[in-house]
């Protein structure tokens, strides 16, 4: 069976040479924003991405949105390359922008802002595109005296509300969620995560939910992917995740948020910025901030480890697992 | 239909915008108009001088005044001159065409410099333009650099420089009986005051453009990164409306220097003009000054205040137009 979207192996580099290198084959340097990723979202499917800022997740989102072209690997909807899709099927795949006021023009008000997808489904009649936006708002949550505000008169999560109703109006089966709480406070980010979750259920919309906030992805997601400099380091089930973290990156993620002693010493806990993505450290890419170098050895820094299933759901990236095992206890 | 009452509330807080935007002009047109009739009392000597000579006698320097009514006190003298001008009487030439009404005078030099700051901001304009939203579909591209250099180096020139350059080329030259005539005088001789127009027109506009590119290549290209943009982009939106609404985004900041780039150009006809010999408001007003012409000083000083807060006025309602936020 396909899966509703699937990366396979997809890579994004960005080259920041000018044209004068280029000319002169100096090539400059090269960005490797996302480094060969592979993922399977089901229909209905929440899949949560995780991991700091800079580490490729935008990036990601947009290659699975069909916004970026893969430098190399291909993503398939429905088994056909977003590539070459016809447009029909492109509008199916949708992007919720991670800053919602950058998202929204800021000439027009909700209602125009609306009245463009609708119109792009093909609804003409005003009265028909009339009562349409009346039914968005109202499926996100909204009043119908919002048709006639500005971006600048709405709050955060209005704007998040607006943007989601706007992409609803396309009738997608797949959204790319780009930290759609980052930039709301705690009640407003419960209220958004439980309107996505809803919809999604309700709808059959697959969700990938992206964030650097793992409460937030824990409440929604059915699976969760982290990723670490451009490369998916973790995946399983969200449950399975929390309770059993197996990459000492996730281990250092998960005690960063369960530490609310200040004073505790942490275990694993996460030093300094993660190292520039176009000077990635040889070998493991976590190696210089891990905590479980020395006892695995150097074999850290040669080589780069493989993503390698736990169990059927479970897949990590780490030497501390060196077979491929059946066997999803953390090794001491 | 709720779609109606948006749209007229829409015009609605237009019309309102605009009128608050006319009445606090007010003020700013009042000062000016202190100004220019506080210049008569500025300038050495003033009118009675200049109409008695620096050896008049006494009693013809007394009867002038009788005559021009400056014996009344102050503030009688400036609403007499306020309700002239409302009423379309500048006053009256006095030494270089005695008795010629001012605003017969000035119709001709009026014009010649409203076509040239035109036709210099049309330049300015569409070369800007075209220039910056080159650069701003390749950024980085050579493209880009290129438009670059060709932008500074136009905003390093002062435009006078490029009209003397010019008029050196194509009058000493080159010997175009066109480019040094000055005649622009659209009412005689169209095609040749056409011809007339070109070169200062591009030495005003030429050196005006760099800005325009420069200010338009950084909103385009902040603009097409945005992710409304990005929205209608994967929405399949036809081209022309993601164009559309890319430039109604982009488009505040660059009616902004335009307005600014104007007043600029209005400012450099005047020594463009002496350059090229047009007889515009610049040249004008340096024979105004030397003849110590004081109504005629008073109505130029009057109009040149005049035409910068009208443009202000423009570019504040065209800023209404276009965006929500500052109407509201
Ligand atoms: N268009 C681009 N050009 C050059 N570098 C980029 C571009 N987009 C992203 N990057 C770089 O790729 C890396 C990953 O960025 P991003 O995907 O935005 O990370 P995240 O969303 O996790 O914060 C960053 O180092 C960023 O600077
Ligand atoms: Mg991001």
């Amino acid at each position: 069976m396909t899966a509703l979207i699937e990366a396979e192996s997809v890579k994004r580099y960005y080259s920041n040479a000018s044209w004068l290198q280029r000319l002169l084959f100096l090539g400059g340097s090269e960005i490797q924003a996302v480094d060969g990723v592979t993922l399977r979202i089901e229909k209905g499917e929440i899949v949560g991405l995780v991991g700091e800022s800079g580490c490729g997740k935008t990036t990601l989102g947009w290659l699975l949105a069909g916004l970026e072209q893969p430098t190399e690997g291909a993503v398939r909807f429905k088994g056909r390359s977003l590539g070459n899709i016809d447009a029909e099927t492109r509008k199916k795949v949708q992007l919720l922008f991670q800053y919602p006021r950058e998202s929204l023009n800021p000439r027009h008000n909700v209602r125009t802002i609306l009245s463009y997808p609708i119109r792009k489904m093909g609804h003409t009649a005003t009265a028909d595109i009339t009562a349409r936006i009346h039914s968005l708002l109202e499926a996100v949550g909204l009043s119908a005296r919002y048709a006639d505000r500005y971006s600048f008169q709405l709050s955060g999560g209005e704007l998040q509300r607006v943007a989601l109703a706007r992409t609803l109006a396309l009738e997608p089966e797949f959204i790319v969620c780009d930290e759609p709480t980052s930039a709301v406070d705690m009640n407003v980010k419960v209220q958004i995560l439980k309107l996505l979750s809803d919809i999604s259920r309700e709808k059959g919309i697959s969700l990938l939910f992206i964030s650097h906030d793992l409460s937030a992805v824990r409440f929604i997601a059915d699976r969760i992917c982290v990723m670490y400099l451009g490369k998916i380091v973790e995946q399983a089930p969200a449950q399975q995740l929390f309770d059993h973290p197996c990459h000492p990156y996730t281990m250092a993620l998960l005690d960063a948020i369960a530490d609310i002693d200040p004073n505790a010493i942490r275990k694993a806990s996460l030093h300094g910025q993660p190292p520039s993505p176009m000077a990635p450290p040889a070998g493991c890419r976590f190696h210089p901030r891990c905590a479980y170098t020395e006892q695995v050895g150097t074999i850290c820094w040669e080589r780069g480890p493989a993503l390698q299933p736990l169990s059927t759901d479970h897949l990590v990236r780490c030497f501390l697992y060196p077979e491929v095992s059946q066997d999803p206890d953390r090794k001491q | 239909m709720v779609d109606r009452t948006s749209a007229l509330n829409k015009i609605m807080s237009l019309l309102k915008y605009i009128g608050r935007r006319i009445v606090s002009a007010i003020p700013t047109l009042i000062l000016i108009t202190f100004l220019s009739f506080g210049l008569l009392y500025i300038t050495p000597g003033g009118p009675v001088e200049a109409l008695a000579g620096i050896f008049g006698t006494q009693e013809q320097k007394e009867r002038i005044r009788q005559e021009l009514g400056l014996n009344d006190p102050l503030h009688v003298q400036y609403l007499r001159w306020v309700g002239g001008v409302l009423s379309g009487d500048f006053g009256e030439m006095i030494v270089m065409a005695p008795g010629t009404p001012i605003a017969e005078m000035l119709r001709k030099p009026l014009l010649a410099t409203f076509w040239l700051t035109i036709a210099g901001a049309l330049i300015a304009l569409t070369l800007g333009l075209a220039i910056g939203a080159l650069s701003a579909i390749k950024p980085n591209s050579w493209l880009d650099s290129l438009s670059r250099v060709i932008s500074i180096a136009t905003y390093s020139v002062p435009d006078f420089w490029l009209a003397i350059i010019l008029l050196f080329v194509f009058g000493v030259i080159f010997r175009y009986r066109w480019a040094i005539s000055g005649q622009i005088d659209f009412s005689r001789n169209i095609v040749f005051s056409l011809q007339s127009l070109i070169l200062p027109a591009i030495a005003l506009g030429l050196a005006k453009a760099g800005i325009v590119a420069r200010i338009t290549r950084g909103e385009l290209f902040d603009v097409q990164n945005k992710s409304f943009i990005q929205f209608e982009r994967i929405m399949g939106l036809p081209r022309w409306v993601v164009i559309k609404d890319m430039l109604h985004n982009g488009i505040l900041p660059i009616v902004t220097v335009l307005g600014y780039t104007i007043g600029l150009i209005f400012r450099g006809t005047f020594l463009v003009e002496v350059v090229f010999g047009v007889p515009g408001i610049g040249l004008f007003l340096v024979r105004a000054a030397k003849t110590q012409e004081y109504a005629l000083l008073q109505t130029l000083v009057l109009c040149i205040g005049s035409v910068f807060i009208l443009i202000n006025l423009l570019t504040d309602i065209l800023y209404g137009v276009l965006d929500p936020r500052v109407r509201s």
